[in-house]
């Protein structure tokens, strides 16, 4: 077969690897992704990748269901006694190939079967036994054999032992042709039929023989269930049987007759052009294999669709809990562009408003506090004490405890409702989740400070800043409007001082400057109302972000942390190497 | 034993009715009502005939054992495979059975016996595996059939294992010939490593059977142990007999159901516990912070009690003494009677406010004040998301939040408001009647009321002695009455306070109580917790008495 094919199977069973390590760990996932794909992964491993090194060497399998003398048969094709044959089911383990001595020290030099163990058959023990690996060989020297034929017996497809089954459609795989040993009973059994139209669709040669046959009217019965057999699976070939009164140990050398007059099986074998049925069995496994392998790859790009929504939800689930989060950002925010616009006073301005802020203070402070101790009285109602940082912090820390926590619940939730292989990917991240370590790790990154308003007063003034320089007119008019309130006590009270002497100034300034404040206040309230929410709405994005990194970071990743794994395997460029694989394959 | 199967039939089927928020209890249920369903089928039909299924591989020869059982072709037989599709259900005449879609063949000379021959369960016909597990359904003993070539393969065994002890089992071992027996020994031993429990084994060839018995032939050798077999069916399975299969059956499937509750619910007892213990936590703090927010801002307001302390002692209050007392303490609500009329005053109906209203019976608020503010709330529900994230990872649905807040502080807001108008209010009332009552009046009357008589006596006196009262004598008694007015107020005013504040105090011991003695702060997570811990429990010991005493 050409170098190119060659190349590229060794990639795609490099990304194969990959994608195999990658998923194994998680079985649930590594079945979504793997169902169904012993078929063309033992085209591939028994097949295709070995390269046969013995070209025109004919691997003829002996195979079919527990008990239906695969092993008999298999000792009448070399006319010796060579494989145990027992009355009990499920007999013979390990595959036993059969050639001449050239073949078997090409065999357990590794060349012929590389991927089998290869070991010398040393008696009937070696292929009953339970504790011998799976991937062992026996190779038994029997002289008679030409160099193109290698005979192999199995072990059958359909007891209660499934290992067998597992090393028989190695052989299968491994195979160029296959003898389809039936009897009365079996002829029609699902897993036998199943078994040779898999062998089938990957260009094997399947021949039907029926065993134990009846021979009675030239074996009509036989006839008409090989008929039958071959019918269920578009078979056209030579039909051959054995009647069920043959006696092994008295007519061992007897030849396998043709029910169509030809010729033995041994003849038929013989016959066969060995090197055109291993190019035809090459070019169909490849066929077979690129088809298969594509399924392959869309089945494991739909894998990783799945859980890319996945991925998508949990993210959308952390957003939308990080939006609950309406940061408050502590007490006496109204003022803040007040002093802000009061920051940009001149210098002999800022002075003179020190001063009278002072003075103001001290008023404020009286008044605020009579007018407190009425209220207390007229409503019976306790003070409004102002918030505290403690209380702003506290009533941060609980608001983002309960958002983290209502997240890991709907986390755990939407987990329960996924199918597999989503829902094990997640079960056991989610279960194992240390829910109140991560609280505190999101508290911590997003109530950076113990401070808030501090924080949010220092954000402020950021925003503030870019507003006031972009709003050169909106600037100008509070300037001049700050400006004028701040002269006008100034104003009002020099001509007084002049007249009184100084007796009055300070009463004048306290009641002038407080009503001046006030105004203020009122006037950037009402005209800059905008302006006020929109700087704070800055500071809250910025929070909410903040929290959603942190519950991705801190919630949803853990959770995630195997998806995502897979994820970047199943999104990689392992998928697109494969694919580009395959399309050299179906080209060459 | 039959009265103890109903009884706990009876309480599977509590555990099978729970519709709760708990899934892995929830997602038995199904699976357990059809067992219940199943089991109550079995026990009515535990006087009825015996069915025994011939089940096995195509070809082993079940149509033909049938055959040879009746003696007669009744099922057809083929040399082609698969041969069988129609259940043949043969029964003794007048047998009351009736399947569905199947043919039916009377005649039968067992009498307690119905026997199914089912289709194939390995073909690559498929439909006729549905058919072999319809009849394995409703068969009691299973002759499993299998050749010396087919009796250990997959498809079969698959079919039995899921019902692997919920029937007898017994092998039948088709087309015997030769003196080999060794598929008698691995086909024992396969069973029994997978847990199968086979008591009868039979090695038969049923074709010379039906041979000899369509020939009028003498039983012979040949036959194996088609004798045995036959002898098993008609003599050894007496009615006593048969019960005794049924009820093993049906104890097996009990044993069966019981043990997968025991593995997948009462093995999560623990968390539920756990969770048990996380609730009552909860509570505790949660009862105590209400308790705390109480104390803090309901009743923070000493001054509040003294108001509603002094209207009690207005309405009652008599003498000279107590009508100073009222005109005084009437000027002092002044500014709260006004910020009653006044609709446009702040913080009217705020929870202090109501909370006193409530006591001094003043109908400020309506009917219903929310003494319970957004700070408890506010509190509860961070509580409750802690807990709900804990019912969560225990396997329950999410409980429903706002319907819990809702329910709590209404709870505390009855309980509180039903203290305040009972307890407090009482208080109150008693101790303004204590104040005003007529021996604390006259006490409180003597020293003004002695000296007005004084002073009149004086006055008279004078008057008739002819001398003139100085004008410092008036200014002098007039002062000397005001100081023994002063003090006296003085001291009613502290009384009133000492009062009003031991009053606020046991009303504070009261409302701890009152929270701590009712109402549970997390109700309806703790009914859903505890509905399925009961259950748990009442499963655990079925499974402890039953498991225990089934395996003995
Ligand atoms: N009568 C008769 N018996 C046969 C014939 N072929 C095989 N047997 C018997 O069938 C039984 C099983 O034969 P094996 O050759 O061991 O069958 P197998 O397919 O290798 O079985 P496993 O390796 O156990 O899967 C033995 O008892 C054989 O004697 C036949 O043509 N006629
Ligand atoms: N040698 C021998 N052949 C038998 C014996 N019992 C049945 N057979 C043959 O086995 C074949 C199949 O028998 P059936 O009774 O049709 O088998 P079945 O199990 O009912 O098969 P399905 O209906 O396809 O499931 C027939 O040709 C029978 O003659 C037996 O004891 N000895
Ligand atoms: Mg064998
Ligand atoms: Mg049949």
């Amino acid at each position: 077969m050409s170098e190119d094919l060659g190349q590229a199977l060794a990639a795609f069973d490099r990304a194969l690897q990959t994608v195999r390590t990658g998923v194994e760990s998680d079985p649930g996932l590594y079945d979504a992704i793997f169902r169904d794909a012993d078929d063309w992964l033992n085209l591939l491993t028994y097949k295709l990748l070995p390269h046969m090194a013995g070209e025109g060497c004919l691997f003829v399998a002996v195979t079919g269901g527990t008990n239906s003398g695969k092993s008999t048969v298999f000792n009448l094709l070399l006319a010796s006694n060579v494989s145990p044959v027992l009355a009990t089911a499920a007999a013979t383990r390990h595959p036993l190939l059969a050639a001449n001595l050239l073949r078997c020290e090409q065999c357990l030099e590794g060349k012929l079967v590389p991927e089998f163990r290869a070991q010398s058959f040393a008696g009937p023990e070696d292929v009953l036994s339970k504790n011998t690996a799976a991937e062992a060989l026996y190779v038994a020297r029997v002289d008679g054999l030409p160099d193109r034929l290698a005979l192999m017996d199995t072990p059958d497809i359909d007891s209660i032992d499934k290992q067998n089954w597992t090393v028989a459609e190695n052989i299968r795989a491994a195979g160029d042709v296959l003898l389809a040993v039936l009897t009365g009973e079996k002829y029609r059994d699902e897993r036998v039929v199943e078994f040779f139209r898999r062998a089938i669709a990957s260009g094997r040669v399947v021949v039907p023989l029926m065993n134990k046959a009846n021979p009675e009217d030239d074996y009509a019965v036989a006839r008409r269930q090989l008929d039958e057999f071959c019918g269920d699976l578009g078979l056209e070939s030579p039909r051959f049987v054995i009647p069920h009164d043959f006696n092994l140990t008295r007519q061992f050398s007897q030849p396998i007759a043709s029910l169509d007059g030809a010729g033995t099986l041994m003849e038929y074998l013989l016959a066969l052009d060995a090197p055109a049925v291993k190019r035809r069995v090459y070019r169909d496994s490849v066929r077979r294999f690129a088809e298969r392998a594509g399924e392959f790859v869309l089945q494991a790009e739909r894998v990783g669709s799945a859980l890319r929504t996945v991925v998508t939800e949990f993210e959308a689930q952390a957003q939308r809990a990080s939006l609950q989060y309406d940061p408050a950002p502590g007490r006496e925010m109204s003022g803040l562009f007040h002093e802000f616009v009061q920051s940009k006073r001149g210098r002999l301005e800022r002075w003179v408003g020190t001063v009278s802020t002072a003075a103001l203070k001290g008023v404020t402070a009286i008044a605020k506090r009579t007018t407190r101790a009425l209220l207390r009285r007229v409503t019976l109602q306790k003070d409004d004490q102002p918030i505290t940082d403690a209380e702003i912090h506290a009533a941060h820390i609980q608001a983002i405890g309960r958002i983290t926590r209502d997240l890991a619940s709907g986390y755990i939730e939407s987990s329960h409702s996924r199918r597999e292989p989503v829902a094990g990917l997640l079960e056991n991240r989610i279960a194992g989740l240390d829910t109140e370590r991560i609280v505190v790790e999101v508290i911590q990154d997003t109530v950076r400070s113990e401070t808030i308003s501090e924080a949010f007063r220092q954000h402020a003034n950021n925003t503030l800043n870019e507003w006031w320089n972009d709003h050169k007119v909106k600037r100008n008019v509070l300037i001049a409007l700050d400006g004028l309130l701040f002269i006008a006590p100034t104003a009002i009270a020099i001509p007084i001082s002049v007249h009184t002497g100084g007796f009055g100034v300070a009463e004048t300034m306290i009641v002038a400057g407080t009503a001046a404040e006030q105004f203020l206040a009122r006037v950037v309230e009402y005209q800059f109302g905008d302006a006020m929410f929109n700087f704070l709405q800055p500071w809250r994005t910025e929070q909410q972000q903040t929290l959603e990194q942190s519950l991705v970071n801190r919630l949803a990743n853990p959770c995630l942390s195997r998806v995502r794994e897979h994820l970047e395997l199943l999104e990689g460029e392992t998928l697109t190497e494969m694919r580009r694989c395959l399309d050299l394959c179906r080209n060459a | 034993m039959p009265e103890r199967v109903t009884d706990l039939l009876a309480q599977l089927e509590a555990v099978a009715a729970y519709d709760g928020p708990w899934r892995p209890l929830r997602d038995e249920t199904a699976l357990l009502r059809e067992r219940i369903c199943e089991l109550r089928e079995r026990e009515e039909r535990l006087d009825d005939l015996l069915v025994v299924s011939l089940v096995g591989g195509s070809g082993v020869g079940k149509s033909t054992l049938l055959n040879a059982l009746a003696g007669d072709e009744l099922a057809t037989t083929s040399e082609y495979r698969p041969c069988t599709s129609v259940p043949t259900v043969y029964h003794p005449p007048g047998a009351g059975l009736r399947f569905e879609g199947w043919t039916h063949v009377s005649g039968s000379a067992l009498e307690h016996l119905i026997i199914i021959d089912t289709p194939d369960s390995d073909t690559v016909l498929r439909e006729h595996r549905e058919e072999v597990i319809k009849a394995l359904g409703r068969s009691d003993l299973i002759l499993v059939c299998g050749s010396p070539e087919k009796y250990l393969d997959e498809a079969t065994w698959s079919l039995l294992r899921p019902l692997q002890g919920e029937r007898t089992m017994a092998c039948v071992e088709t087309k015997a010939s030769g003196g080999a027996v060794s598929v008698r020994e691995h086909w024992m031993t396969r069973l029994q490593e997978q847990g199968f429990d086979v008591a009868q084994y039979f090695r038969i060839s049923a074709r010379r059977a039906l041979d000899r018995k369509l020939h009028d032939k003498v039983p012979g050798p040949d036959e194996y142990e088609f004798e045995q077999l036959e002898h098993f069916l008609r003599e050894e399975l007496t009615r006593e007999r048969i019960h005794r299969i049924k009820r093993s059956n049906a104890l097996g499937l009990l044993t069966k159901t019981l043990k997968g509750l025991r593995d997948r619910v009462v093995s999560r007892a623990e968390s539920l516990d756990t969770l048990r213990a996380a609730l009552v936590e909860s509570e505790v703090e949660m009862l105590k912070d209400t308790a705390n927010y109480i104390r803090e801002y309901l009743f923070a307001e000493p001054h509040l009690w003294n108001h509603a302390l002094g209207r009690e002692i207005t309405l009652r209050a008599k003498g000279l003494v107590g009508s100073v007392f009222r005109i005084i303490e009437g000027l002092r609500s002044l500014p709260i009677r006004i910020a009653a009329w006044s609709p446009w005053l702040p913080g009217k109906d705020g929870p202090g406010r109501q909370a006193a209203s409530l006591m001094s019976g003043l109908t400020l608020v309506d009917e219903h004040a929310h003494l319970v503010s957004e700070t408890v709330r506010s509190q509860y529900l961070n509580k409750h998301s802690e807990l709900a994230l804990r019912f969560v990872q225990a396997g329950f649905d999410p409980p429903d939040r706002e319907a819990s807040a809702a329910a709590f502080t209404a709870a505390v807001n009855e309980r509180v408001t039903a203290l305040l108008l009972g307890p407090a209010r009482n208080r109150l009332v008693s101790r303004a009647r204590a104040i005003t009552s007529w021996p604390s009046t006259l006490l409180a009357d003597a020293a003004p009321g002695a000296f007005v008589v004084f002073t009149a006596y004086r006055i008279v006196r004078d008057y008739f002695t002819a001398q003139t009262l100085s004008g410092a004598f008036f200014v002098y008694s007039v002062a000397v009455l005001g100081i023994i007015l002063g003090v006296e107020l003085t001291f009613l005013s502290l009384v009133t306070r000492l009062c009003a504040w031991s009053a606020r105090k046991r009303t504070m011991r009261d409302v701890s109580l009152a929270l701590a003695a009712g109402a549970a702060a997390f109700n309806p997570e703790t009914r859903e917790l505890d509905a399925c811990a009961s259950l748990v429990r009442s499963v655990d010991s079925l499974c402890a008495t039953n498991l225990q005493s089934s395996s003995k």
